[in-house]
């Protein structure tokens, strides 16, 4: 390992001071809000005067509020569709990148990789666009190959909404897990490979019975990433829909959002954040368990 | 290889097979950057016409009418600002709390270094109200600073680890030999450290440049005035104000995406290595 010894006792308060310095503002900025939120979830506080403790209503009155299960619901499904989404046409891709039939590898990558770096919020709005009942692309493609009959009014039709904004999220993110899972996929010793396909494994088994596990753990970061990060999701919606129609599309995010900022109870809306901090954790705690049980029995 | 006909088909069926899925995926990614682009520059009346079809002549007019009707220019400066205070401040933090914490063992190392990779995990949009709540009782809501605090302290568990990650790799020789002959610890860190480890702060400055760049919860929640405004919340007051000039808007969008593309484009390779590593670590 490459250490240093510290010289004197003088060096040795700079170097805590240095590191300690940043830390403490790091904490003050990133996790004492996590605290203040608990406590502000316990009160009753409309952003000015003070904040009256109630205890855990909050949490009892919203547990009571259709609308917050309905978010909730919408939050869980968009978390599910992108885990699903992202992570499996991720995982198919790195799969078929490793096949020596595929040309043009490092194009599809740079390519696939590229809506990553996008702003969420110019990516909701060019899919706007694209969904357009009038004059959007979609539409008009499906004009073109003679499908009026599947032309939707894709943003405003209740029973299919949340469906079709999950793809715009969905294509956004499939090239960071694509790249992730091909790089674990390049970690692979070759030797492993050689020896499978002398035992007569093809392209299929190959990836199932010998890429696949050896992958697993990367597989299960990809998957605890992509649920909890969803878990947040907000610029997208903003963009794309705004929640509507109706709440048809709001996300748990937009709902801490909506009560703080345009209902002024802050209470509330701690109530909600602290929320989304739960479910994220319970999660990923789900995910762990799950994926992890299967690691040992193989 | 072989000679035999059916062969050959199945071997031209493989290679369809194979390259036709990913390349309709590959295309469906550019398409609606490079529609976008050629998009916001045709006049309304064409863009009604036919949205898909190509500009019949370049038109840069949306793109001046977008920069001064909304006050675009104030919202890129804004923009801009952030990004550049937000990176300068990373940079010089993380370097010297990642060398630090690298090179040196100390009773409370693990803990910290352990609690900024942990931090990572918390979904950070759940903070909104909190940081707003906190920013409102220090009174520093709607100032020139109000966002750069909160973007340094996003960055920076990723910027450390990946600074830690490649001093790890390199030798301390140096810095002994520097050391016996009376350097000290500033001038060991910034004028030997630093220099090599050029590629890594350059990852970091342009992952930190992108993420503030395209940030737009927290520079909604905590920013109301309108000089302050960033170029992510300029977009959502376009649609609302010029909603019926599509062109407009797309020339707005257009140039809140031409800088991460030719930033893309430069710095491919190390856009992604960063990502990775970034995504990795938890």
């Amino acid at each position: 390992m490459n250490i240093r010894e510290m010289r004197n006792k003088k060096q040795k308060i700079g170097i805590y001071l240095l590191v300690m310095i940043p830390f403490i503002y790091f904490i003050y900025v990133m996790i004492v809000p996590l605290g203040t939120s608990v406590y502000y979830s316990l009160t009753k506080w409309k952003g000015i005067g003070e904040a009256q403790f109630v205890g855990l209503s909050n949490y009892a009155t919203l547990l009571k509020t259709g609308d917050f299960w309905l978010v909730t619901k919408n939050t869980l499904f968009l978390s599910l569709a992108c885990t699903i989404g992202q992570v499996g046409i991720a995982l198919l891709i790195a799969f078929l990148m490793t096949i020596r039939r595929l040309k043009l590898k490092a194009f599809h990558r740079a390519v696939i990789f590229f809506p990553v770096v996008m702003a969420p919020i110019v990516v909701g709005y060019v899919w706007r666009f694209i969904y357009n009942s009038n004059y959007g692309l979609l539409n008009a493609f499906l004009r073109a190959i003679g499908r009026e009959d599947w032309i939707r009014f894709w943003l405003d039709d209740q029973s299919i909404v949340l469906k079709v904004v999950s793809i715009p999220v969905i294509w956004q993110y499939i090239g960071l897990y694509m790249v992730i899972l091909m790089s674990a996929i390049s970690a692979i010793p070759q030797e492993v490979f050689e020896c499978a396909e002398i035992d007569g494994a093809t392209g299929v088994k190959k990836s199932i019975y010998i890429t696949l596990p050896m992958v697993w753990d990367t597989l299960k970061i990809c998957i605890i990433l992509c649920a909890g990060g969803t878990m947040k999701i907000y610029d997208h919606l903003v963009a794309l829909t705004n929640g509507g129609p109706g709440r048809a599309t709001e996300s748990l995010a937009m709902y801490s959002y909506e009560y703080t900022f345009k209902f002024g109870n802050f209470g509330m809306g701690a109530t909600i954040a602290v929320s989304i901090l739960v479910l994220a954790l319970l999660i990923s705690a789900l995910v762990q368990i799950l994926m992890g049980r299967r690691n040992k029995g193989e | 290889m072989n000679k035999i006909k059916p062969d050959k088909i199945k071997r031209y069926a493989a290679n369809f097979i194979v390259n036709v899925p990913i390349m309709i995926l590959s295309l469906t990614c550019i398409f609606p950057v490079v529609w976008l682009l050629y998009s916001s520059l045709k006049t309304d009346v064409e863009f009604n016409r036919s949205p898909v079809s190509l500009p019949t002549q370049i038109h840069w007019d949306n793109y001046i009418e977008a920069f001064h009707k909304a006050s675009f220019g104030t919202f890129t400066f804004n923009s801009f600002f952030n990004s550049v205070a937000s990176l300068i401040l990373v940079l010089v933090i993380s370097f010297v709390m990642g060398y630090l914490l690298s090179r040196y063992r100390f009773k409370g190392r693990n803990l910290i270094y352990g609690a900024l990779m942990a931090a990572m995990m918390i979904p950070i949009y759940a903070l909104l109200v909190p940081v707003f709540i906190q920013e409102k009782q220090l009174g520093i809501l709607n100032t020139r600073f109000s966002l750069v605090p909160i973007y340094v302290a996003m960055e920076l568990p990723t910027a450390v680890f990946l600074i830690d990650s490649y001093i790890k790799g390199i030798s301390v020789d140096m810095e002994d030999a520097a050391s016996i002959d009376g350097a000290s610890l500033p001038r060991i860190m910034f004028t030997i450290i630093m220099p090599i480890c050029k590629p890594i702060l350059s990852t970091i400055v342009i992952l930190t440049f992108m993420h503030v760049w395209n940030e737009f919860a927290f520079a909604q929640v905590l920013i109301s005035k309108e000089a302050l405004k960033t170029i992510p919340i300029g977009l959502t007051y376009f649609t609302t104000q010029y909603s019926t000039s599509y062109t407009l808007l797309l020339a707005a969008l257009a140039m809140a995406t031409i800088p991460v593309i030719v930033i893309y484009l430069f710095f491919y390779n190390k856009i992604m290595e960063g990502m990775m590593a970034g995504a990795i670590k938890g």
